[in-house]
């Protein structure tokens, strides 16, 4: 084997594709170190507070948290992926996570499966607070009865038929053009 | 003088690098800033780079690193005790590594 130049010994790795458990196992590290731990998140489980894409950073769990409203990276008992949802309801020294767009809960998990707390979210390098103040108390009680859900369904719905209306005039004003 | 200096001296990997192996690679997540940064501050190195990131343990010179590296691998004279600088230089850069 031979050596090859110092330029390429060390890689920026923001160019890898981490998966779901990779993260978890940095997250775990960099959480053990006491330190917060910045990265993307996927998916639409927490629309419309925390979308695909945006950029979070989770907090070690400091003492007395979570609190009802917050929200967190968790695993689930047997499944070595990480999530980050919200807490929404607090019992017997366990806690249900449910995310903001999810039509069920994730169920009861102890506070040794939440890895963190999550104190920051980016987009577009603006910061995000919707949800993480004090309205996250309000925001925590209206998904666990599944209000959230619901409307965050119609006003998809909803903005999905404005949009196709939309659409379709914009056609029917096309052929109408095209016929004169 | 510097290269001198350099030879003799005596690295260690900093505490505050997370570091994991993860299919194969040897993933860094530098944490000298206080915070990890997946998006901005992520690392790997490659084969050549993790030997030497492996026998930076606080014990060895660079020279010794050097010569231990130049009984495994073929290179012309003095070329990998060049290159082991030069790795060391770009870790102390990112602030992975500081003398002992």
């Amino acid at each position: 084997m031979s050596f090859e130049t110092p330029d390429s010994y060390v890689r920026a790795g923001n160019g890898i594709t981490f998966t779901s458990e990779v993260r978890l196992e940095l997250t775990k590290a960099v959480m053990e170190k006491g330190k917060p731990f910045r990265f993307s998140v996927f998916g639409s489980s927490m629309y419309p507070f925390i979308r695909d894409r945006h950029i979070i950073t989770i907090t070690p769990l400091p003492e007395g948290r979570p609190e009802l409203g917050d929200v967190v990276a968790f695993v689930k008992p047997g499944v070595k992926k990480l999530f980050v949802h919200r807490v929404v309801r607090i019992g017997a020294g366990l806690f249900q996570l449910r995310g903001d767009n999810a039509k069920a809960p994730d169920g009861m998990v102890s506070r040794a499966n939440i890895i963190g707390i999550v104190t920051r979210v980016e987009h577009n390098s603006s910061d995000v607070r919707a949800g993480l103040g004090r309205e996250r108390r309000l925001v925590a009680v209206m998904s666990r009865h599944g209000l959230l859900w619901r409307i965050t369904r119609v006003t998809g719905f909803l903005t999905t038929s404005v949009a196709a209306g939309l659409q379709k005039t914009r056609l029917d004003c096309q052929r109408g053009d095209s016929r004169e | 003088m510097a290269a001198t200096i350099i030879s003799d001296s005596v690295f260690q990997r900093s505490e505050d690098v997370v570091t994991r192996e993860i299919m194969g690679e040897l993933i860094l997540v530098p944490l000298t800033s206080g915070i990890g940064d997946m998006e901005d501050e992520i690392y790997t190195f490659n084969e050549t780079g993790r030997a030497i990131w492996e026998l930076l343990d606080g014990r060895k010179s660079v020279r010794e690193i050097a010569r231990e590296l130049e009984a495994l691998y073929e290179s012309p004279d003095g070329e990998i005790e060049r290159d082991v600088q030069g790795i060391i230089a770009e870790l102390i850069r990112r602030r992975m590594i500081f003398v002992v």
